[in-house]
Formats: C-alpha cells, structure tokens, sequence
C-alpha cells in the first residue's frame, strides 16, 4: 500500500474530518513519490534536446523560438514557486498529465515543463507565449484534459475530445460509415455525440417488407460496444451518448435500456441516452394531453422529409392530421413520468428543450440545433451528411458536424487576477490556436465544421468554492447577482476577442452573414441594461475590475457589424472534473456534493477536501442534495443568459424522492430557459438514516 | 375440519415500526449484476499477479459459498419461523438478493477464468476445510429443530455474523483493490453487495433484539455463552482460513484486524458487548465500505448509488406555480 494513499484516506478515517493528513500525503506524495523518480537535466537546453531526440516533445514547436525565448517562457513558469493545495490536485496532475518514461517508472515532466510546452505549444509569438503560461501557472483558467495533456508532444492524441456526429441518416452505408467515425474518434479518447432519431423504428418496413426493422436500439448496442472496444490503448474507455426525440416511435424502447431490470440483448451498459423535448411536448404535458409518437421511416415515405428536419412545434398538427403516416399515442405526462423513473435508475436520459436553445440560436441561417454532446453542453446547428458505398463516394454529400474544443477560468483565480479582460482574451486566444492546430480528415463533417465555424467553448469552474470562501451562499440573491455580472462580463471579453482575430486576421466564420450576431439581436440585453452589480457585497468582489458598460457593449456590436466574428460560439460551460482537483476548484458551476469527497477511478479511491474547507467555510458548503434543487437552476439560469452555447446541468436528489419531484424540476429549469439537463445524480438514504426515522 | 383463515397482507398496518422501512430500502435499491461493465477489468486481471489472482478469485469462490448458504438455507429458514407477512415478506426478498449475489460472484469467474479454471475454483470450495466447517456449523444452527425465542434467536445471530463479520475477510482484498485503482468494476458490485449486506445485517439484528428480550434471565445468560462460544469457535476459524487465503499477498494479519473490527460492529448491532480492542484499520479498506454513494466517472462506471424511485403523479398545482395562466392547450 502506497503511504501516500493511505495517509490520503485517513482524513475521513478519525471521528471528524482531519484535513492535515491531506498535507502530510500531499507531502509523502511528492518527498518519496515524484522527487525521488524525476528524471533532471543539469540546463535546460540538455532536456530540451533530449525529449525531442526521444520523440516526446514536438521538435517542430521549438523550432519555432529561439532558445533564448524558450528559456524565457520556463524560467517564466518556474518563477511562481507553484504549489498544489490538495494531494488529489497533485496526484491527479502527476497521474495522468504529467508525462512519464515508457516503462511509467518516472516523470520527464513536471507541472511547470507541461504548461510551459503548452504555452510554447499554443503560441505563435514568444510574447504570446509568455502571456499564457502566466496563466496557466497561475490557473486563470484551464485548458480541457486533451489540450493540457497533449500539447507539443510529438506523437499523442489529439487536441479536442469533444464531437457531435449528426450523420447517422437512415441508411445502411450511413450507419456503418457512423460506427466508422465514432471507433476513429474513440480511438483518440473522444467524446462523442450521436444523433440517432433519423433511424427507423423498430417494427418499420425495409424494402417494402413489413413489420422487419430493429429499430434504433440495434444501432445503440453497436455504439455502446464500439465504444468501449477503441478504448485509447485502455488509458481511457471511449464515451458516446446518443440523442433521441421523444416524438420518435422509439423512445421508451431507448429508454428502457438504461433500466435497472431489462433484458440482456436490450441493455446500453456505457452509452449515454439523451432525450430531445421540443416545445409541443411540453405543451402537451402542460395540458394532460396525449402525445403521438411517429414513425421516421413512414413519415419519410408520406412527407420525403428526414425526422430530424421537422419543426416539430409549427408542423405537428399538420403530420397528425396525415393519415398516411404511422404513429402510436401515449400520454405526454406519462412519458415524462417514464423520464423521471429512468433517471431514478440510472441518471440518464439528458434532456434538451429543443424550443429554449433554438429560440436564442444566434446562426438560425446556419441550420437549427439538434442534438448535444456527452455532456450536454455543446448546443450548435448540424446538417446532415449522406454517405454511400465503397466506389461510389463521389456522390457523398458532407454535412455538418461540430468539434468542439474548450477551457474553463477559474472564478476565484480569474477574479483575483484584477483583470477578467486579460484573463479571457488569453483563453479565447489559446482556444482559436487549438481549433487552427486541428484537423480531423477522418470524419469529414467535422473537419469542415472545424474549418469553417471555428466554434470554441469558454467555460467556469469553482463557482461554490468561490462563493464559500467569501462566505455567500450558494443560490443566494447575492450568488445570482455574482454570476449575472460575472458572465456577463466573461460574454463581453469573449466576444471582443473573437472579434479582434477576426478583424487581425480576417478570418470570419461561415454564416456570420446573416447571423444574429450581425444583426445585432444576440446582443439586445446588454445595449438596454447594465450588468454591473447592486449590492455592496457583489461589488466588493469585482473590486478593481474594469467592467463593461453599456457604451463599451454598443461599441463592440459596431465593431462586430465591421469586422465579424471568427467563432460560431465562444463560450459553453462544462462539467470539470479532473482539471478542477487541479486547479484546486469545485466543479464547474454547479454545488459540491460532499465537503469532502470519496472518488474512485482506476487510479485509486482518494478523499478530496473541498478547497479553503475550514470550521468558518463549512457553513457555506451545504451540499447539493440537502438543497432545492430551484436554486441551482436558478445560478444556471442566470449564467445561461450570457452563454452562447450550453451548460451542464446536473440535479442532484436523495433517494427518498419521487418523480414528482424530479418532474417539477424538468418543468422549472424548462420554465426558466435552461436549455439542457444534464443526468440526475441521487444519494442513497444511509442506513443511519433509516433507522433513525424508522425505530 | 376448520381451518385458521388465511390472511392477506396489510402494508397500511404493518406489525412493527421499521420494517416496511426496510422493505422499501431493500426494493430501492435492487440491482442486477448484468448492470455493471465487468469486461472492463479483464486487461487489469491479465496484469495482477499470480498470488493476486488467487487470493482476488478464491476470495469471492468462498462468498459464493456463503451467500448460497444464506440465500437457499438461512432467510428461507428465518422466513419460516419469523410471524407476520411483512416481514416474512422482507427476508424473503433479502433471500433473493444472497442468490443475485452468489450469481455476481459466479458472472465475475466466468468473465476472468477459462473453464479449467472456474472448475478447479468450484472444487476447492468444496475441498478447503475453514469454509466447509463454517458452512456447516452455520447450516447446523438453521437447521436446529428448536424453534423456541432461543433457538431462532440463535439462528438469527448466525445470519447476522455470515452478514456482518464472516463475509468481510473474503470483502477486504476487492475493496482493498478498488482503492488502489484496480478491478474496478468487480469492486462495483462488491459495494453494491455490501450496500445490501449491510442492510440485512441490521435488519435481523433488530428482529433478533426482539427474541433476545423475550428471554429470561436465566436463558439469556445461557444465551451470552452460547454467543461467546460460537463466536470464539468461528473466530478461530476465520483467522485460519484468512490465513489460507492472504498469506500468499501478505495480508493476513490486516485482514484479521478487520474481522475483529467487523465482530465488534455485530455486537454492536445485536446490543451485546464488543468483544475486541479497537484497532486502526487500512483506512482505505475502511472507506471502501462507507455506505454512501461515491463520485465517480460516469461514462465508464455507474456508481451503487441509483435506485428506484417511487412514483408519484405531477399535480395540477405543479403546472400553477410556473405558468399561473391558463394551460397551454385548450382541454376542449
């Protein structure tokens, strides 16, 4: 047994939470574990030399500074004495970033060499990449797991992880061309997205013989497998989800799978299931009213339009009144009821109000938002593609797909910094160099997506441990009000840098023209109000800040008219996870579930302290399943406003509630403009519990 | 002939104060080993060592062994005994749930071993000595013919320490694995099996306070020394077998403090004094078997913290609070 380890999991070990055994394995960890199995270099030339003679570090990314500079940007790195704060942030770091010798016996690495690569990596001057290593040292904010982990390696995976595939259309060259990308994309460790409500229902006809279609669900079984066989060499399982409609012939068959008693032949074991709700469902549950459920391949046949092309609130009651499509009734409550008891069982299905995300879709002239991603919070329109066999490619048509590439700031570093402006131009800076250093040719709905959007995702994490350690509760009056001038201001600076390389370089993405963004109407909210704070407490925070005005804001939109944009979208808020421990923040916006926190990977089972968790914080870190759930869909609300894209949603239940319950939260976050939920994560009732109510 | 009329059960009257508590937490909580991903472990089983193998296999071969015991002789013998509908009701469900478990254990040697193997595993259960003695001096106490608050309060106690001391030697070395990282979906359904164990544990623990009390002074003296003898016999037993199963990685004097520790809590449970000092244990074992839900990566594991929910219908009032306008399509 590791010491390290050990001493780890003893701060959950005594009769209260003891936080100093954190330190000590904090220490442990680096006076036994990492000093002694670093490889050194007596300068920095010598490593420099070695690592790229030994094929780790990229010898083009040097190539492009002179040593000097290099030298400058290390020096830079090492020059803010760096020191993690929690042993999970180390282990985490040295673990799985940090690279090692083949044989993982020890590190050619440390933290200051990994961001310093990457600044040099993700830089085009040395001016520029002295600015990002300050803030990635100083963790303003944090590149997504890809990015930070394989930038100017030579031989490593790719940039991005995440991916939308929008082409699984309802042919049988479609759907293998589909499994194709997504073992390709798999293989890299990707995250990926697939819109599946085009493919026939089970019990459809297929060349004219009826009643022989498997449906949707023998096409998940194929992902699901797929995706755990192209696993990265076994360092990560592959992750999917799929999108269905609820308006789909299939959909309580999909969801079924993620029950907790279905048949063996039925079950998705590891695929995500997402649900896509368009406003008409809502209206009907709203209403008590059933609900017709259609059949793609039928409906195909009767109107020649794809599933996945209908608008479905403008359109419904025409297709209803069609006699000649197939489709069956069920009562929309009890559908959603279903919802609720799936994700009772499994935390799945994800929900997408299709209505909230496209009614403030700044590119409607690009195409309409369909499907999300893994996580819920990619939110861009895809076409789709056609494929066909083998010697008849000429006649494919490629749609469009989204690779998505993102960062998180983090609040409490990014608002100590004094300059949110500077913070975010860097971010959206290293983000534009990933989404230029990418290109996927393997799927070539993605490549051009890539190409021609540009679309880049800025993030938050830390958002409750922000709060706690300046003692405002989460959800609180004074909390919204934060994360209202917050993102606002984080929205302003994202999109005047996007701005500015559009307008130094001239690269504008496709479908600016025409866009919301040009007209203007995206931007209405800021030119008719300020979002600067009202309370003393909110602006004791942004103390030293300069944030943008109304003026400031009408300025950018004339100079967005001028120059353009060149991102589709700039910001989405993912959940962090291992880039959080690191940088010493909760998770993305949403509250802690446990002041200190029991995760299991398999790396090992480490206890993880909630940062600044002390006897003054404590009161401030109420966990999240001892709260109405309102008030985190209120702080997402409020940040949505500001947020192009999406943001992950989780709610989070104890097992004592009903689907009532959950139900009340799908029609608030839906009421309050939420575009997605994220899965729903509940806490068993402890046993201690039980029988303290009970005996 | 007259008969007693049958009766049917009332879950509105039920004939104690907690036990459609635990009904309704076991139901909650049902899971089927099919759930769980364990084809994800099978490179990390190729890289563990030959001793790790053995002990990790052998191990659950032996928890099969008991939960067998358990889900086939003990609940359906309680379960004959025990009065009332609702409980009968709970211990038979508990019953259920030691067959899934001792099939978990099966599914996890038919994912790991070749059939040469898993033979040769099967048979050692039947030929190692400290598992057959406990088994039989066990399946000896339910099968005991007294059916007075003695004797059933006796054949409760031995279900209580297969659920809550006798299962934890064979628990220690997954949950010590997972901690490190290692089978970790295998380590999933051992928490999920002593989320369940747990609970069970605690449960016939309580109905067996109840027997304990309805004896007299002079039967629960004899009472204490039948328990402190079965418990030092059993002891004995399991510090040989532990033996048998962690010498080879090194372990048996950890896991022999983990049985005491584990002794002790099934003392506690059944009111009755600890028998052990308290000792430190692997504080990562420790936090292996803390009973609430972990975090975990939720696009390769699925987390023991999922359960069926009760359903309850959305409310008029539901819709009024968000949208106090009429609905949004017309009922006419």
């Amino acid at each position: 047994m590791e010491r390290w380890i050990e001493l780890n999991n003893r701060v959950l070990s005594g009769t209260h939470i003891d936080t100093s055994h954190d330190a000590q394995a904090l220490r442990a960890y680096f006076t036994e574990k990492v000093n002694p199995n670093t490889v050194t270099f007596p300068t920095l030339a010598e490593k420099v030399a070695y690592m790229t003679e030994k094929g780790v570090w990229d010898p083009a990314v040097f190539a492009r500074y002179h040593p000097r500079d290099v030298k400058a940007v290390f020096q830079r790195a090492y020059s803010y004495d760096f020191r993690f704060r929690s042993f999970m942030g180390a282990f985490k770091f040295y673990s799985e970033y940090a690279t090692m010798t083949p044989d993982r016996q020890q590190w050619l690495e440390r933290f200051e060499d990994r961001l310093s690569v990457t600044a040099l990596a993700r830089s085009s001057s040395v001016e520029e990449a002295l600015e990002l290593v300050h803030h990635l040292v100083n963790q303003t904010f944090t590149p997504a797991t890809p990015t930070l982990m394989n930038s100017g390696k030579a031989n490593t995976g790719r940039l991005v992880s995440c991916f939308l595939l929008q082409d699984c259309t309802d042919n049988l060259d479609s759907i293998t061309k589909t499994l194709s990308f997504v073992a390709e994309l798999s293989k890299g460790g990707g995250g990926i997205g697939v819109e599946v409500s085009n493919l026939r229902a089970r019990g459809e006809s297929l060349r004219g013989i009826q009643n022989v279609t498997k449906g949707v669900m023998g096409v998940a079984k194929m992902l699901d497998n797929m995706l755990r066989y192209a696993d990265q060499a076994g360092q990560r399982p592959g992750a999917g989800a799929i999108y269905l409609s609820v308006m789909h012939a299939d959909f309580l068959d999909t969801l079924s799978a993620k029950k907790i008693a279905t048949d063996e032949d039925a079950r998705l074991k590891t695929l995500s299931v997402g649900a896509t709700v368009p406003d008409v469902f809502m209206q009907k549950v709203r209403a008590g009213e059933d609900i017709y459920q259609f059949y793609p391949h039928s409906l195909f046949q009767a109107t020649g339009r794809e599933f996945t092309s209908i608008d479905w609130t403008r359109e419904y009651d025409a297709l209803v009144a069609n006699p000649d499509i197939r489709k069956k009734r069920v009562s929309a409550r009890r559908v959603m009821e279903e919802i609720a008891v799936t994700q009772g069982e499994s935390g799945y299905p994800y929900l997408l109000f299709e209505g909230n995300a496209n009614a403030v879709n700044p590119i409607p002239n690009v195409g309409t938002i369909k499907m999300s991603n893994l996580c819920s919070e990619i939110l861009q329109p895809t076409l789709p593609s056609t494929f066909h066999a083998y010697g008849k490619e000429s006649q494919d048509q490629v749609g469009l797909d989204v690779s998505c590439n993102l960062a998180s700031l983090v609040i409490e570093q990014s608002v100590a910094s004094g300059d949110l402006g500077r913070v975010v131009r860097a971010a959206v800076r290293m983000l534009d160099d990933v989404a230029r250093s990418t290109s996927i040719t393997e799927v070539p709905a993605v490549r051009r997506a890539n190409e021609e959007m540009r679309s880049i995702g800025l993030g938050a994490m830390g958002l409750h441990s922000f709060l706690a350690k300046n003692e405002i509760a989460y959800g609180s009056p004074e909390a919204l009000e934060f994360v209202d001038v917050y993102f606002a201001a984080v929205h302003y600076h994202a999109r005047r840098a996007s701005m500015e390389i559009a307008r130094d370089t001239g690269f504008v993405f496709r479908g600016f023209e025409g866009s919301r963004y040009q007209s203007g109407e995206h931007f209405a909210q800021y030119l008719t109000q300020d979002f600067a704070p009202r309370t003393p407490e909110v602006a004791a925070l942004f103390e030293g800040h300069q944030l943008p005005t109304r003026e400031d804001w009408a300025q950018l939109v004339q100079d967005i008219q001028a120059h353009g944009l060149a991102h589709s979208f700039v910001m989405a808020i993912a959940p962090t996870g291992s880039i959080s421990y690191v940088s010493n923040a909760s998770a993305s916006i949403m509250p802690i579930t446990e002041r200190v926190e029991t995760r299991t990977s398999n790396k090992a089972r480490t206890i993880y302290p909630m940062p600044h968790l002390s006897e003054l914080t404590e009161w401030f870190y109420e966990e999240a399943y001892d709260m109405d759930q309102r008030r985190v869909i209120d702080t997402v609300a409020a940040a949505q406003k500001h947020v192009d894209q999406g943001i992950s949603c989780t709610l989070f239940i104890p097992s004592s509630a009903t689907t009532r319950t959950l139900q009340r939260y799908y029609l608030y976050a839906y009421a309050k403009g939420l575009k997605t939920l994220y899965y729903t994560r509940l806490r068993k009732v402890s046993i201690d519990e039980c029988l303290s109510c009970a005996v | 002939m007259t008969r007693t009329p049958f009766t049917a059960t009332n879950w509105s009257e039920p004939e104690d104060s907690f036990s459609v508590t635990f009904y309704e937490k076991y139901t909650s909580q049902l899971w089927f080993p099919e759930e769980i991903p364990l084809s994800n472990d099978a490179i990390v089983w190729k890289s563990l060592t030959e001793a790790e193998r053995w002990t990790y296999m052998h191990a659950s071969a032996g928890l099969n062994a008991l939960d067998t015991l358990q889900g086939e002789v003990g609940m359906p013998a309680l379960r004959g005994l025990v009065p009332g509908h609702i409980r009968k009701a709970t211990l038979q469900f508990q019953g259920m749930m030691e067959d899934i478990h001792a099939r978990s254990y099966s599914l996890m040697n038919k994912t790991f071993l070749s059939t040469t193997e898993e033979r040769a595993v099967f048979a050692w259960v039947e030929a190692q000595p400290q598992l057959q003695f406990k088994i039989a001096f066990i399946g000896d106490v339910f099968a005991d013919p007294d059916t007075s608050d003695f004797g059933l309060w006796r054949k409760m106690v031995v279900s209580c320490m297969l659920e809550t001391a006798l299962f934890y030697s064979g628990f220690y070395y997954p949950l010590l694995m997972a901690g490190q990282g290692r089978m970790v979906s295998a380590g999933e359904i051992f928490n999920l099996i002593i989320l369940d164990e747990a609970v069970h544990g605690v449960y016939v623990a309580l109905l067996a306070q109840e027997r304990f009390e309805a004896l007299n002074d002079a039967q629960q003296a004899e009472a204490l020394a039948w328990f402190d003898g079965a418990l030092d016999t059993l002891y004995r037993n399991e510090l040989a077998y532990t033996d048998t199963l962690y010498a080879r990685v090194g372990l048996t004097e950890d896991v022999g403090r983990f049985i005491r520790f584990n002794f002790n809590i099934l003392a506690d449970n059944l009111g009755l004094e600890r028998r052990f000092p308290d000792e430190d244990i692997n504080p990562v074992v420790l936090n292996g078997i803390r009973t609430r839900g972990t975090t975990h990566d939720f696009f390769s594991a699925k987390g023991s913290s999922y359960a069926k929910l009760n359903v309850e219908p959305l409310a008029d009032e539901d819709f009024a609070e968000l949208w106090p306008e009429r609905p949004a399509v017309a009922h006419d």
